[in-house]
């Protein structure tokens, strides 16, 4: 069950660390458990310590609880939402693929008035150029794929941008056509990528939500 | 079951009916190892699904900027469970004579 959210407390907890928590918990009965004690001890450790302090420890605790949550989300999946997480993953490859096409034109503009250049444009093919594009795709396709599963919105990103960042190892390895810092950056900076996506699609949404919430 | 799961359900029993953040100060202090909130409700998300406790939610709380308690109680395979592991323990260590010496400061 779900309240309007106070909105009068001075003190509110780091945001990025709470968006980080809220996508890995999802929606429902975890979520909204682990929130809740985290802004109780927050608002607690607030009073006592000082905000500061109570914030680095909210930071702290994120991340110290965000292996458990990733990996309690990880075992309750059955075959149809793996299916399900990997149909929102090619939904979101296939979107943002074609809307970097559509926006494709104007990119190359602003990238050639920086001086970068594209392979088949010149003798010399811009890999700097090429991996933007890459990171584009996958904050596009991370936003995407929240978008799509409102539900587990950092699971289905963290699906999309592992399954690309793959699908580019496999391509750099099995061609072997990029330079090497190329095929050792570009897989990790793909998945840092989707995760700013993802995280970026819930900080809207949560501006956006209602503050007379839906029931558990 | 682990340690921390047996920590778990004893801090549930212990209160008779115990949410996250009680159980989790509990388990810390008993176990001296500060858990994280994520291992405490996942350790309390399996015993839910063994059936060693249940759980109910309490109204909205504005402390918990408008979310609500999840209350636990042990039920009574999660008290049969407790017993077990008493008897487990009891007959582990019942006519061993087995001196521990303390751990050097």
């Amino acid at each position: 069950m779900t309240a309007p959210r106070s909105r009068t407390s001075v003190a509110s907890p780091p945001r990025l660390a709470a968006l980080l928590l809220e996508g890995l918990a999802g929606e429902g009965e975890l979520g909204d458990d682990v929130m809740g004690d985290l802004a109780e001890e927050f608002a607690h450790r607030a009073e006592h310590d000082g905000t500061g302090a109570a914030r680095r420890w909210y930071r702290r605790e994120a991340l110290r609880s965000a292996s458990h949550l990733f990996a309690g989300r990880v075992r309750a999946l059955r075959a149809k939402d793996v299916a399900h997480l990997l149909g929102v993953a090619l939904s979101s490859y296939v979107l943002a693929f074609v809307l970097v096409s559509v926006t494709g034109v104007a990119l190359r503009s602003l990238l050639v008035a920086f001086g970068a250049s594209f392979p088949g444009s010149t003798s010399d093919p811009s890999w700097i150029g090429l991996a933007i594009m890459a990171l584009v795709v996958a904050t596009m396709g991370g936003y995407l794929a929240a978008f799509l599963e409102a539900r587990r919105p950092l699971l289905a990103a963290l699906v999309f941008g592992v399954s690309l960042a793959t699908l580019e190892l496999w391509l750099n390895v099995g061609f072997a056509v990029s330079p090497a810092w190329y095929g050792v950056a570009v897989p990790p900076l793909l998945v840092a990528g989707t995760i700013a996506g993802a995280l970026s699609r819930m900080a809207v949404a949560s501006r956006t939500r209602p503050p007379a919430g839906a029931s558990r | 079951m682990g340690s921390l799961e047996l920590a778990v359900l004893l801090a549930v029993a212990g209160d008779g009916e115990a949410y996250g953040l009680a159980i989790r100060r509990e388990v810390s202090r008993r176990l001296q190892h500060d858990y994280s909130v994520g291992a405490v409700y996942t350790t309390l998300e399996r015993l839910e699904r063994k059936g060693l406790v249940r759980s109910r939610i309490s109204e909205p709380l504005p402390v918990r900027g408008g979310r609500s308690r999840r209350l636990f109680r042990v039920t009574r395979a999660g008290e049969r469970a407790l017993r077990d592991a008493q008897r487990t323990a009891a007959s582990l260590w019942a006519g061993r004579g087995v001196t521990i010496r303390p751990e050097p400061a």
